[in-house]
């Protein structure tokens, strides 16, 4: 009897440390995963705590639409009331944060697709400029109202 | 003595003669104008539907409320043009009201997401939004200048669009 439960008591011991591993893992990942489920609840939670983290946004499973991971920020796009604001031009192929301190999702597209990201509420994304100088006009796709230009030298 | 009141003809339902014609006219103006009205929150709802839905689709989604929205409007339009009863103003005034309190709300207040509606906060406006509650004010107007016109108590002749009991004593002959 006790040989034979040796085994199924071995497997049974890995699966429980498997399963324990498995949710701690998914623990781990709560607080990035919540925005996407429940952001319009805690964009409070998540703004102040993006305000000084640009570089670490780099590696924050947050940021869901990154450009090139470890970069610093160069820019960052604010999004506030259903209305963009940043800086008045950024560097060719330079790194852009956009912050999201509203309550609903938004997007920053490139009116001529040269960037295109969705940034859920209270959260912070990151993207690669264009490499090309010009200005860029972009807009958000979930509300025709918002527009905004990036210019890159 | 209450000849005058009882001859006076209600400009929301069919008139039995000449005095009747501007009644009918100004039913008929009315009933058009809440229609069009309601179709601009109509169309302009289902028009911003998939984009708010991809925005907060959290519960029912900010976008099907807005179908729900504009489903209501339009088929209130519908039924306030084709009959002009006093139960379609009344559907025209909870409709259009209906919307723009809860237009004004997210506007001006930030509610948090509640149970199957999403955080709907914004605290904006624009060409599009402004015309949709002032399409919406115009409704409630209307619906309320025609209740107005409509109330019971100014009836005095048969239409089949009125509440039972309410012209008893008409039927009564």
């Amino acid at each position: 009897m006790k040989t034979t439960k040796t085994p199924q008591r071995l497997v049974l011991v890995m699966f429980c440390t498997i399963t324990l591993l498995g949710a701690s893992a998914c623990g781990g990942n709560s607080p990035s995963a919540a925005p996407s489920s429940g952001t319009a609840s805690q964009p409070a939670a998540a703004t102040p705590g993006s305000t000084t983290m640009d570089p670490g946004m780099g590696a924050s499973p947050m940021a869901s639409s990154m450009g090139s991971m470890g970069s610093l920020a160069a820019a960052t796009i604010h999004i506030k009331s259903f209305a963009y604001t940043g800086p008045d031009s950024v560097p060719a192929g330079a790194m852009v944060t956009v912050m999201n301190m509203d309550t609903e999702a938004h997007t920053v597209t490139a009116d001529d697709g040269s960037f295109d990201v969705v940034v859920k509420a209270g959260t912070s994304v990151t993207f690669t400029a264009p490499v090309k100088p010009g200005a860029y006009a972009y807009h958000c796709t979930y509300h025709s109202n918002m527009h905004g230009t990036l210019s890159v030298k | 003595m209450n000849t005058a009141v009882n001859s006076g003809q209600d400009p929301l339902m069919e008139p039995s003669g000449p005095p009747g014609n501007h009644g009918r006219a100004t039913a008929f103006v009315l009933r058009v104008l809440a229609a069009a009205a309601l179709a601009v929150d109509a169309v302009v709802h289902v028009r911003f539907a998939p984009g708010y839905q991809s925005a907060a689709p959290e519960g029912l989604g900010e976008g099907n409320l807005f179908l729900v929205e504009a489903a209501a409007a339009g088929v209130t339009g519908l039924y306030v043009l084709i009959r002009g009863s006093r139960p379609a103003w009344v559907f025209t005034l909870i409709i259009a009201g209906g919307g723009l309190a809860v237009l004004l709300l997210y506007r001006y207040i930030d509610i948090p997401a509640v149970g199957p509606f999403p955080a709907m906060y914004e605290p904006i406006w624009f060409f599009d939004k402004t015309l949709t509650a002032i399409a919406q004010t115009a409704a409630v107007l209307l619906a309320a200048t025609a209740l107005t016109l409509h109330r019971p108590g100014r009836r005095k002749t048969h239409h089949p669009s009125l509440p039972r009991g309410r012209n008893r004593g008409h039927d009564d002959k």
